[in-house]
């Protein structure tokens, strides 16, 4: 059984269907990649697949279960999912912003209980963030922050986590960071991943299945990365030049 | 020193200070009582001679008045802030303060004219009508545009319009209790007495208790609406919640000292500055202590500056807020204020 299965979905807003026909599975320990031009519902898809959206028809499962059968506590005890917006803060410790991430688990006003705290520091180890702990979040670097935020995506102890773009904005260096953390963290926890990336050149060693989106609203191809991601069929996907991936990713 | 015993030195600096205002606000005035008079007259409790009646029933709950409203309007600031996501906003700036001063005065112009006797809770449910009028405006607005700085025009917009029937209302009003209603419109903390007190005081509590309930959900919030649905927070009933609270809040003040301008807006901000931290448990109770202790200076100003001639009490919170508010602005404004 797989954990997350799109079968025939309508993924869009209000009736509007932005991705139509989507139906996919995402296995246990497996990074599913869901690649695709700008604007062609990738995120619409994420959100989805978290409940933060409903499918405007069709239906989702998590674990074999429909996810309008679950509530939003019993759903994000097993979903955690990581958005692309950027946090706002002022005063906070990277502590703090991990912390936020174990909100199910703490009391009422929040409070920490010794397993908690154990839990969140394992997490930033894990991602390798607990040296930053005491440090003011804003005065992270942006590859430091996305590192925090994934600590903070798994400081709830997700079987699935969900992500959007998250290294975008990161420097190729600071993405190969993030993704080596991320790829660590499925093997060791072995979750379930399911994530957007605009990194072509990465997805071979990221991915272990992609999803291509086309510009159709409708999933183009989809399976084994390593097969998939060739130069004529990026071209086309991408709407590029004939040559013109070769001569940039080789 | 770590932090949570710089809290703590902090929030022991900040009641001390309110202690220290509420001594110079009940020795001072324009009867001169001397402090050893005052002393023996609050230990005693003894209210029958001039000195007695005009400490206890004039300076003390005015006193309290300041605190718990003044308080109530920094708390009230920084729930709507959390609905916002935005550190510049406030009761009295989104107009919201004066949706609820448009229907007090009309309760109680209307209530004189047929001679019906209301009394302070039926202000208080006035003011949270208007309050939530003028708040449902707010966020018509807000739907359609997503700036904060248009939304901040809108409001000031609805609290001009609101005051100026007001204004109309209380100018044709005839009866002659009518300059009571003009003070009061004004804002001041000399309207309310004890009767009152017992009104509004279990308001404020509740609103404080129901803040703190809410502080871990004000804290996961605050890093986005998606951010807060997908940890499994009831995201349209948490924001319902804090317009009620906010509102019931802000109506409260209204009823009781009329519009108050910028506490709610300026204290949070200065609470989350002075203590350095965004925690709701820390920055909840900071903005309504500062809150006391600021409108406690600011009434204190109001009646002596120009003694006997009193000022309205947004005239002084006015000269000291706006200018927090313009320099949350200024530190802004490469953002999206």
């Amino acid at each position: 059984m797989s954990d997350i299965r799109f079968d025939n979905v309508k993924v869009g807003y209000d009736g509007k269907v932005i991705v139509d026909e989507v139906s996919f599975e995402a296995e246990r320990g497996c990074i599913t990649a869901l690649i695709g031009p700008n604007g062609a519902g990738k995120s619409t898809i994420l959100k989805t697949a978290s409940g933060l959206i409903k499918p405007v028809d069709g239906s989702v499962y998590i674990y074999g279960r429909p996810i309008d059968e679950y509530s939003a506590k019993d759903l994000y005890s097993i979903v955690s999912v990581m958005m692309t917006d950027r946090i706002k803060t002022k005063f906070m410790t990277c502590f703090d912003v991990v912390r936020v991430g174990r909100y199910r688990y703490t009391g009422i006003f929040g409070g920490l209980t010794d397993n908690d705290k154990r839990v969140i520091k394992e997490s930033m180890e894990m991602i390798g963030v607990w040296e930053l702990r005491d440090k003011d979040y804003n005065t992270l670097s942006d590859g430091q922050k996305q590192r925090v935020l994934l600590a903070r995506s798994i400081v709830s102890s997700p079987q699935i986590l969900i992500m959007d773009e998250p290294a975008s904005f990161l420097d190729m260096g600071r993405k190969i960071e993030f993704f080596d953390a991320l790829t660590d963290l499925v093997k060791k926890k072995s979750i379930t991943v399911l994530i957007s990336m605009h990194e072509v050149e990465l997805i071979k060693k990221v991915a272990d299945k992609v999803i291509c989106i086309g510009n159709e609203g409708k999933i183009d191809a989809m399976g084994d990365a390593k097969e998939l991601i060739r130069p004529e069929y990026m071209e086309r996907l991408f709407n590029m030049d004939k040559g013109k991936y070769e001569e940039y990713y080789g | 020193m770590n932090k949570s015993k710089k809290h703590t030195l902090l929030f022991i600096c900040l009641i001390f200070a309110i202690f220290a205002l509420v001594l110079i606000n009940i020795l001072s005035g324009s009867v001169g009582i001397g402090s050893k008079d005052v002393i023996s007259i609050l230990l005693s409790g003894d209210k029958s001679s001039v000195d007695g009646k005009i400490i206890f029933d004039i300076r003390l709950p005015r006193i309290i008045e300041a605190i718990f409203l003044g308080g109530a309007l920094a708390l009230s600031g920084y729930l709507l802030q959390t609905f916002f996501l935005n550190p510049i906003a406030g009761p009295y700036i989104l107009g919201i303060s004066s949706g609820a001063k448009l229907f007090v005065a009309i309760l109680m112009v209307f209530a004189l004219k047929i001679g019906f006797a209301m009394n302070s809770l039926m202000l208080v449910i006035a003011a949270f009508i208007g309050s939530l009028i003028a708040t449902a405006f707010v966020l018509i607005v807000s739907v359609r545009v997503r700036s904060m700085s248009i939304l901040i025009v809108c409001g000031v917009m609805v609290g001009y319009i609101c005051s100026a029937i007001t204004e109309f209302i209380v100018t044709f009003a005839d009866d002659s209790n009518i300059v009571n209603l003009h003070n009061w419109s004004l804002g001041t903390f000399s309207s309310a007495g004890w009767s009152d007190a017992w009104i509004y005081i279990p308001i404020v509590i509740a609103g404080i208790i129901a803040a703190i309930f809410m502080s871990k959900t004000i804290e996961a919030y605050g890093f986005g609406e998606a951010y807060a649905g997908s940890l499994g927070i009831n995201i349209y009933g948490f924001r319902v919640a804090l317009i009620i609270v906010s509102s019931i809040l802000s109506a409260t003040v209204t009823a009781f000292a009329g519009p108050v301008s910028f506490v709610g807006i300026a204290m949070p901000h200065v609470a989350r500055n002075l203590f350095k931290s965004e925690k709701p448990l820390v920055v909840i109770p900071a903005s309504f202590l500062l809150g006391s202790a600021f409108c406690l200076l600011c009434d204190l100003l109001a009646r002596s500056m120009f003694a006997p001639t009193e000022l309205s009490i947004s005239t002084v919170t006015a000269v000291f807020g706006a200018p927090i508010v313009i320099s949350m602005m200024m530190g802004r404004r490469n953002e999206n204020v």
